[in-house]
């Protein structure tokens, strides 16, 4: 089991495009700060293989100007 | 019964590599073990077999004098008697309230009119204290004078009234961003900015010392964790009632 | 599936903070439950001593479970004390209150629904009106009320039933520091700030163990000193030798009651060495004198007011003739060099000084004089109100200044002004929309006399809130006895049963500091407010609700309309109308809200630090340097106040001073400190201090049982020797935190004519080896 979190800017203008995008991903919750300019996304994945190939689907979306690492439980 | 008591031995032996103090001390101490582990049938041998509990009471029993240093202090680099009790994570929390509050003072203080400056006598630099048979904790802020202000000893008197108070359980390791790398500061550095006075030194707590102290830049790694200082819930997962009554032991 | 939760829980924490840390007010509305993990670091202001230390609180799901001092806060800067560090657990005794309890026909006490209760505390306020009079009901506070449970306190009593029957128990510890502010200044409250610390090349402290009572504004002065040494020094003047003195550069010990010669002494040293600033002086002060041989308030209905009458210099001079060093050396027990070094150190140019004083000069049946006395050496030398030069007067508790002198819960005060004056009525009156009638011009009874009017039965109805009477009032057995009697009705509102509680006929059970929004106002002039953190127990309520509750149910609607979600705005809001204007004016509750506290007057957006000198405060006339506005012309008054004795003086029968105060690691009666483990086993019960030369001739060694014995009651304690404090020799010194050791059975009730306010620190006693 590994769980992470990230801190998530999205792109201004495509916060909404990121977040439905994201919401399809079962092994993600997404919660999106009031201000809309920061979401928090938690992942719990089988192990860190399948977190690293999750990392990089995330990292892949369009709107995404930064996605930072923010805590990592690798079991 | 042996095994237990040879067993502080190999602790310290395996946490005194790890520290990285000078080699020469662990080769003395080895020495040392090898021509004397048969004869100790010291005091100190039954006192950890007892728990840390026992320790507390005997401390509580001695005295620290206050204005006359009755114990003879030996300097923190040199050779430490090989029984020299170690300081454990838990003993380290049984003293605090809550994980960060300031500790109380397990011994008796004789002096109760002064502030500060017998507490630094060992607190500040440290040492072999041979009437507790132990290393002296230092103080991570020795720059504050007013001790008393934060630490007070414990009279070991019947409670007033009943607490529900639950101690929070504090961090018992960092927890690793990645696997493999640096472990981040789990509590706040405010009054704990020298983190050798706890993780190094003679003195450290045993299950946090740092296999590196010769690093002296620990926060070129070592990052805390945001503002936040993470404990397990006392009052178990969720949401506790709003009173504790009935989660009462 | 445990270990998942929680896992996710710190993801959730750990990236929630992240983002906190990046983009300041952030905030997640949807995050789950799990973040409950997390902790959340709130700020508030210390629950304790007047200090006002801002903490920041552990706070996780419902329960407050860490403490560390507020990094922000300019007052400790990130310390707290061993009571700060420890408050939360003030909370989480098992004893605590959390339902109303209604004492029956058989006398005892019934839990009761706390509606109920509320409409039982309502309906016999009307029949005891109805029955007795408006001044026949009355309520008695605390230094520990916030900002707005002392509005509403006032403005239920004075404003909508008509009556100024309400006093508080910053009576006993505050009232001197006001009346000697008032008679100097025209204005309450230092005209300086914490800054003067770290400003000062000199501190002494009359009668105060800093160390102890006020640990980190004294860590403050140890590190400035630190930094500074051989520059800095500390000089501690007192009866009693205790952790300030042993810090200190210098100890002068005096005897009890001549603190009024030696500041009479080093005045005359000041004009004899000419240390004096004549220029300072002449331009922004006046000389005056009061009435003299004032008595003690020991009888009932004692009455006293003060008249003061211009002097000159020359008169002022003439007066100081009887305070020569070596004249007051034998009635002091100082050496007329050390008198002389004080003159000097107080004297010389470019050299800052600061006094602090608290307790030891207001508990003082010439509590008033002696304030008066150490503004006199801080005008006569110039130093006052400059940064760095602060004669400053500590408070004891979180709210003493926010709440007591600034709302003004005494019989004599409204939030602004005193009844007596008809504009402040008005204004009153105006902002509470009630008729201007319904205030009273006359003050009633202060502190003492209001317990001894309700022994009499003038008063029959007495509501106590956040304060404990039956182990803090002096003469205890009196009033304990008065409050019992048939025909009077007591309520009080606490947190745990404490001695009060045992002789209340209804028990309200109160929602404690974080269990409710509030504000509290310290020392410094710095209001800060509070939110609500954590729910309180069971049916615990705020003093303030409770206090709404019942003016509605007596039909106070209309008054007491504040929402139940927004009161605590509302009511701030409502108050700060009394202070409009550069002299007092206060930050608006959003300003609050944001900060650690902000200091009053708070004008444009910014806090008056130092007040009277134009250049810091705005309220001066800007055409001179300095302004004393609180006076006619901007002078204040230098005032000739003579060396009076004690009215109970050792004597053959009762041989030693009892002197009485406080120990760091308990707050007041103890309800709370001796509910947390680690400050009781600190210090477990009271005990009695002795100079060890005094034991040795009487036998007596650490530890042993002594009986003391006043004209009032006895007691049994451990003897102390060679231990925290020693007293000067003839004198013993109890704590008075022990509900189970009732020092205040034995302690007298003389006043301070002026202020009102008891001495605990003075009377006579027998001790023997029990």
């Amino acid at each position: 089991m590994a769980i992470c979190s990230y801190l998530l800017t999205p792109t201004p203008g495509l916060e909404h495009t990121v977040l439905s995008t994201l919401q399809e991903f079962p092994e993600v919750e997404v919660y999106p700060a009031d201000q809309n300019n920061v979401m928090i996304v938690v992942t719990e994945t089988e192990n860190d293989q399948h977190q690293n190939e999750l990392d990089d689907r995330i990292k892949n979306i369009d709107g995404i100007d930064c996605l930072a690492l923010s805590f990592g439980a690798m079991q | 019964m042996s095994s237990q008591k040879a067993s502080p031995f190999f602790a310290i032996l395996t946490l005194l590599f790890f520290t990285g103090l000078a080699l020469v001390v662990t080769r003395t101490i080895e020495n040392h073990l090898a021509h004397q582990h048969h004869e100790h049938q010291k005091p100190w041998q039954e006192h950890q077999a007892e728990g840390a509990s026992v320790q507390d009471k005997d401390l509580l029993k001695s005295e620290v004098s206050g204005e006359k240093h009755q114990h003879a202090l030996v300097p923190a680099n040199a050779q430490r008697p090989a029984g020299a009790k170690v300081r454990t994570l838990e003993q380290f929390y049984s003293r605090r309230a809550y994980p960060g509050a300031p500790p109380v003072i397990p011994h008796v203080v004789e002096n109760d009119g002064v502030i500060s400056h017998n507490c630094l006598s060992c607190h500040d630099k440290g040492g072999y204290v041979p009437k507790f048979n132990a290393f002296a904790p230092l103080s991570p802020h020795p720059e504050k004078e007013n001790c008393r202000q934060c630490h007070v000893p414990q009279a070991g008197q019947p409670d007033f009234a009943q607490s529900q108070w639950l101690k929070p359980k504090g961090p018992q390791r960092g927890i690793s961003a990645l696997g493999g790398s640096p472990l981040k500061i789990p509590h706040t550095l405010q009054l704990r900015e020298n983190c050798l006075s706890c993780h190094g030194g003679p003195a450290a707590v045993e299950e946090i010392r740092v296999s590196h102290p010769e690093r002296e830049n620990c926060r070129q790694c070592h990052v805390p964790t945001t503002t936040q200082q993470t404990f397990e819930s006392p009052y178990g997962l969720g949401n506790s009632p709003a009173t504790p009554a009935s989660s009462q032991p | 599936m445990e270990r998942r939760k929680f896992l996710k829980g710190l993801a959730l924490s750990s990236a929630a903070a992240s983002a906190a840390a990046l983009c300041p007010g952030v905030s997640f509305a949807d995050l789950p439950t799990q973040v409950d993990q997390t902790m959340n670091w709130k700020k508030t202001p210390c629950r304790f001593c007047g200090v006002g230390c801002g903490l920041l609180v552990g706070v996780q799901g419902d329960k407050a479970i860490a403490v560390k001092g507020d990094p922000a806060c300019s007052v400790n800067k990130g310390l707290a004390c061993v009571k700060g560090y420890h408050s939360i657990q003030a909370l989480y005794g098992k004893d605590r209150l959390q339902k109303a309890y209604v004492r029956n026909a058989d006398g005892v006490l019934v839990e009761t629904p706390i509606q109920q209760a509320l409409d039982i505390v309502a309906n016999k306020m009307k029949e005891t009106i109805s029955n007795h009079g408006k001044d026949a009901v009355s309520i008695y506070g605390s230094g520990q009320w916030t900002i707005p449970d002392g509005y509403c306190a006032s403005k239920l009593f004075k404003g909508c039933i008509g009556t100024n029957n309400v006093e508080a128990n910053a009576r006993l510890c505050m009232a001197s520091a006001v009346t000697g502010f008032l008679t100097t200044f025209g204005k309450d409250e230092p005209m300086g700030c914490y800054e003067d610390i770290e400003l000062a090349d000199s501190f002494v402290t009359w009668g105060n163990n800093m160390a102890e009572m006020h640990p980190v504004l004294f860590s403050r002065m140890l590190d400035h000193r630190g930094k500074n040494r051989g520059r800095v020094q500390i000089i501690d003047l007192a009866t009693r030798t205790t952790r300030t003195s042993h810090a200190a550069d210098r100890s002068i010990l005096f005897k009890p009651q001549t603190d009024l010669a030696l500041a009479n002494a080093i005045c005359h040293e000041l004009f004899n060495m000419g240390l004096v600033n004549e220029t300072f002086v002449k331009a922004y002060t006046t000389f005056k004198k009061g009435k003299t041989d004032i008595g003690y308030g020991l009888e009932d209905g004692f009455a006293f007011k003060d008249k003061a009458e211009t002097i000159d210099l020359k008169a002022f001079k003439a007066f100081l003739d009887d305070y020569s060093p070596e004249k007051v050396e034998a009635l002091t027990g100082v050496k007329a060099s050390d008198i002389r070094f004080l003159a000097n150190l107080y004297g010389k140019p470019d050299h800052n000084v600061v006094s602090f004083w608290c307790m030891g000069t207001n508990q003082h049946t010439r509590g008033t004089w002696i304030n008066n006395l150490i503004y006199n050496i801080h005008l006569l030398t110039g130093k006052i109100s400059k940064p760095g030069n602060s004669p400053f007067s500590l408070t004891g508790q979180p709210s003493a200044c926010g709440t007591v002198r600034e709302v003004g819960t005494l019989t004599h005060k409204l939030p602004y002004g005193v009844v007596m004056k008809e504009a402040a009525r008005k204004k009153a009156a105006e902002i509470w929309n009630v008729p201007v009638s319904n205030i009273p011009a006359k003050p009633t009874y202060h502190t003492v006399e209001m317990f001894r009017a309700l022994d009499r039965g003038d008063i029959r109805f007495m509501w106590i809130q956040v304060t404990n009477p039956m182990v803090t009032m002096p003469k205890l057995n009196r009033y304990r006895g008065g409050a019992q009697k048939q025909g009077r009705f007591v309520v009080v509102s606490d947190i745990y049963p404490t001695p009060t509680t045992d002789i209340a006929d209804v028990i309200l059970p109160s929602a404690c500091w974080i269990e409710r929004e509030g504000m509290f106002g310290n020392s410094e002039r710095r209001t800060a407010h509070f939110e609500q953190l954590v729910p309180p127990p069971g049916e615990a309520m705020s003093d303030t609700w409770q206090l709404i509750e019942v003016a509605r149910r007596l039909g106070y609607e209309k008054q007491f309309g504040y929402s139940e979600k927004n009161h605590i705005k509302e009511i701030y809001e409502e108050y700060r109308l009394f202070h409009k204007g550069k002299t007092h004016n206060m930050a608006p509750y959003e300003v609050l809200k944001k900060n650690a506290g902000v200091i009053w007057p708070y004008v444009d957006g910014v806090s008056t630090r130092w007040r009277y000198n134009s250049e810091h405060d705005p309220a001066c006339d800007q055409s001179k340097a300095f302004d004393f506005y609180g006076k006619p012309e901007g002078k204040a008054w230098i005032l000739a106040r003579p060396f009076e004795p004690a009215p109970e003086m050792p004597d053959a029968e009762y041989p030693f001073w009892l002197n009485t105060g406080r120990v760091i690691e308990h707050w007041h009666s103890g309800s709370m400190t001796r509910r947390i483990p680690t400050l009781h086993q600190a210090v477990p019960e009271a005990y009695v201090e002795l100079h060890p030369d005094d034991a040795r001739k009487m036998g007596i060694a650490h530890g042993n049982d002594v009986k003391l014995t006043t004209r009032r009651g006895e007691i049994v304690l451990k003897a102390n020797v060679n231990g925290r404090g020693k007293p000067v020799p003839g004198m013993v010194f109890v704590p008075f935190f022990d509900e189970g050791k009732l020092i205040n059975e034995l302690t007298l009730d003389a006043f301070c004519p002026i202020s009102k306010q008891p001495d605990y620190k003075k009377c006579a006693v027998k001790v023997e080896k029990a």
